[in-house]
């Protein structure tokens, strides 16, 4: 029997991994699988957070026919969007005044004053008492580690306990973590679940070594089948050090915060953490696999303009950047080795691989990211040419455009006689211009500043060296996406569509897009609402003039 | 010798060969994503069918008629000239809608 999917993204770059994740789902990575994936964060307004949910519930909504009662679609296969995604949401509520900090929560109202003393003894052992004990955790856990894994286990538990003995009365996401291990108790030894977090910063770092001993404990808090950690569910996870700095806190800040992450420390924190997961016999125990991901190249820097360095909330929107495809690509990895394969690991293996490089300029080549390096760049270059298609020549990416975008692709196969995609309405192809906006690039309202989307943050990230695709295919400003060839975005020409000699790439691509029998939808493709026909029908047309030899 | 039948027959054989030039522009004419190259086949065509009213005629005169020196002759080229002319343009026509149907996805279709 196949294994199901679970992915959980812990933290805000856990959730910048997953933002990867769901884009390598959209181009179709996934074939013919449904994944539940949970968001799991201490900081329920973080930016990042906000974003992926944003796009998965965008995801969803595309796959969707009926757009006021969005039930993700269907499982296709070798098509865009092609895996079904489940959503659920949980955060450690920290909102609350007289829970908000260590000290407050550890604050026992039953307990006798000589418990109290003993309690706040031991907790003065571990944990500075002025400053650790006393910060708000509205925000994360700050990199206080040690902190955060105690108080996650604590949140998982207390959540699924809530839930458990008091439904009327739980919280939403209380509710939602319930959902979550009832599905992944419900799989048992069918389940696959990979983490995304980072293990130098807060969230993620406390949560990884924890999450699987949290869940398996929290099951029996629920009664009925347990999840076992021997013989259970099998854990992957990566284990991704630092890439990213900030602007160190002035002191003013840092009187004012008591505790704040600094990016100094994350070196450090992360050669820690890996001499942890290298000796620690409950990782090994509990995951199966553990991708090291790390960054050789200049930290990306997320201080803002004015150098300051927001410790969480909605303003925490860091750009995404190539290590967190990495891990979106190790989950990949993960989820597509054969059950006798991952049956027969008994202690966590470690993987890592290397990029080529050349004068310190990174050349990443599609079979670093994915073994199947040709099958991962045709389907990622044909989403990316559709994004090109949907949004420069069809001019989507101006917000606002009346007429423009998926409406007057679909025009253009009403115009040639293809009713086939004529109920989808305008809201609904609004739906796949903004999705394609957060996958590539949008032109802002304000003037014609181009705001890179998830491929173009990414692109970005990796500097000067050399990505998957030709420099021409990445814009720059509002004037390069006019220039814009969407069959032209390969390095190696043979897989850019023709090029008639009296005419040009687009013509081509419409003209045997809409004329080729091949490219209509397929019933292996197993597509069923609209705009899954509609879009497989695209991406037939698109892989049909790629010419990749799968 | 100059008959009628030379005017349909010639009006004939401008209609065949201002279709395939019809066919040909349509299918020089890229697809753009704002759609105008719809309009701009469209136009083409009907530019095409009345040039080849025109073109008909004009070959018809020059050609023929203009060799013609007895005036009932002339009377009777020109009715048919005038027959052949409508006669080209509806065949024109015709043949594009039937082409259009045929080419039910293609760039002809816009013709219709």
């Amino acid at each position: 029997m196949k294994d199901q999917l679970f992915v959980i993204a812990i933290g805000g770059t856990g959730m910048r991994c997953l933002e990867s994740f769901v884009h390598l789902c959209a181009i179709g990575m996934f074939d013919n699988e449904e994944i539940n994936i949970l968001t799991l964060d201490t900081d329920q307004g973080n930016g990042n957070k906000a974003r992926v949910e944003n796009l998965i519930d965008l995801y969803r909504k595309v796959k969707s026919d009926d757009s006021q009662q969005v039930d993700g679609g269907d499982k296709n296969t070798n098509t865009f969007f092609s895996a079904k995604l489940n959503l659920y949401k949980f955060f450690t509520n920290y909102s609350n005044d007289n829970a908000n900090t260590y000290q407050k929560l550890s604050n026992v109202s039953t307990a006798s004053v000589e418990q109290r003393e003993e309690d706040k003894e031991l907790s003065d052992l571990f944990f500075q008492d002025d400053t650790v004990q006393t910060f708000n955790l509205e925000h994360g856990y700050r990199a206080q580690t040690h902190l955060g894994s105690m108080l996650m286990y604590h949140a998982i538990l207390q959540a699924v306990r809530n839930a458990t003995t008091n439904k009327d009365k739980a919280h939403d996401e209380e509710k939602a973590l319930l959902s979550f291990l009832t599905l992944l108790v419900q799989a048992g030894q069918q389940a696959r679940v990979f983490i995304f977090g980072s293990v130098f910063g807060g969230t993620g770092a406390s949560s990884i070594p924890v999450i699987p001993r949290a869940l398996a404990d929290a099951s029996k808090i629920m009664g009925g089948n347990q999840l076992s950690l021997e013989n259970g569910a099998k854990f992957g996870s990566t284990l991704l050090t630092e890439y990213f700095t900030f602007a160190s806190p002035d002191r003013s800040k840092l009187q004012k915060e008591g505790v704040i992450a600094s990016a100094d420390n994350f070196a450090i924190n992360s050669q820690a953490a890996l001499q942890f997961y290298q000796d620690d016999p409950t990782v090994k125990k509990c995951y199966k696999r553990l991708y090291l991901v790390g960054w050789p190249l200049k930290d990306e820097d997320f201080s803002e303009d004015n150098g300051q360095s927001p410790t969480g909330g909605a303003e925490q929107k860091n750009p995404c950047h190539v290590v967190e495809l990495m891990c979106a690509c190790a989950a990949y990895d993960f989820f597509t080795l054969s059950s006798d394969t991952i049956d027969n690991i008994k202690s966590a293996e470690y993987r890592y691989r290397c990029i080529e490089t050349v004068n310190n300029v990174l050349k990443f080549k599609a079979s670093d990211f994915v073994d199947r390096g040709e099958f991962f760049l045709n389907k990622l270059g044909a989403f990316f040419s559709l994004a090109h298609i949907i949004l420069a020549k069809h001019q989507a990416a101006w917000i606002g455009t009346k007429n423009g975008g998926t409406k007057s692709l679909l025009d253009r196969f009403s115009t040639q006689n293809i009713k086939d995609y004529s109920t989808i309405t305008d809201e609904q192809a609004g739906e796949i211009d903004e999705y394609m906006r957060m996958f590539a690039y949008s032109v802002s309202s304000k003037g014609d500043v181009i705001v890179p989307g998830w491929l173009c943050q990414v692109n970005n990230s990796v500097g000067s060296s050399e990505f998957l695709f030709a420099p021409s295919a990445f814009p720059h400003s509002a004037k390069d996406i006019q220039k814009i060839d969407p069959g032209a975005i390969f390095i190696d020409n043979s897989h850019n569509w023709e090029n008639p000699l009296l005419s040009n790439r687009y013509d081509y691509f419409i003209k045997h897009t809409i004329t080729d029998s091949n490219s209509r939808p397929k019933s292996e493709q197993n597509v069923k609402t609209t705009k899954e026909r509609f879009l497989a029908h695209l991406f037939n047309g698109i892989t049909i003039a790629q010419k990749f030899k799968i | 010798m100059v008959n009628v039948s030379s005017a349909y027959i010639l009006a004939i054989i401008v209609c065949a060969v201002m279709f395939i030039i019809s066919a040909v522009v349509a299918n020089l004419i890229s697809f753009k994503p704002d759609m105008s190259d719809v309009a701009q086949r469209k136009v083409w065509f009907w530019v095409l069918g009345v040039l080849n009213v025109v073109v008909g005629l004009g070959l018809n005169y020059g050609i023929f008629f203009t060799k013609i020196h007895a005036h009932s002759k002339q009377n009777d080229f020109l009715t048919a000239m005038a027959i052949a002319a409508a006669v080209s343009f509806i065949l024109y026509v015709v043949a594009g809608f039937i082409a259009a149907k045929i080419s039910k996805t293609g760039k002809l279709s816009n013709w219709f």
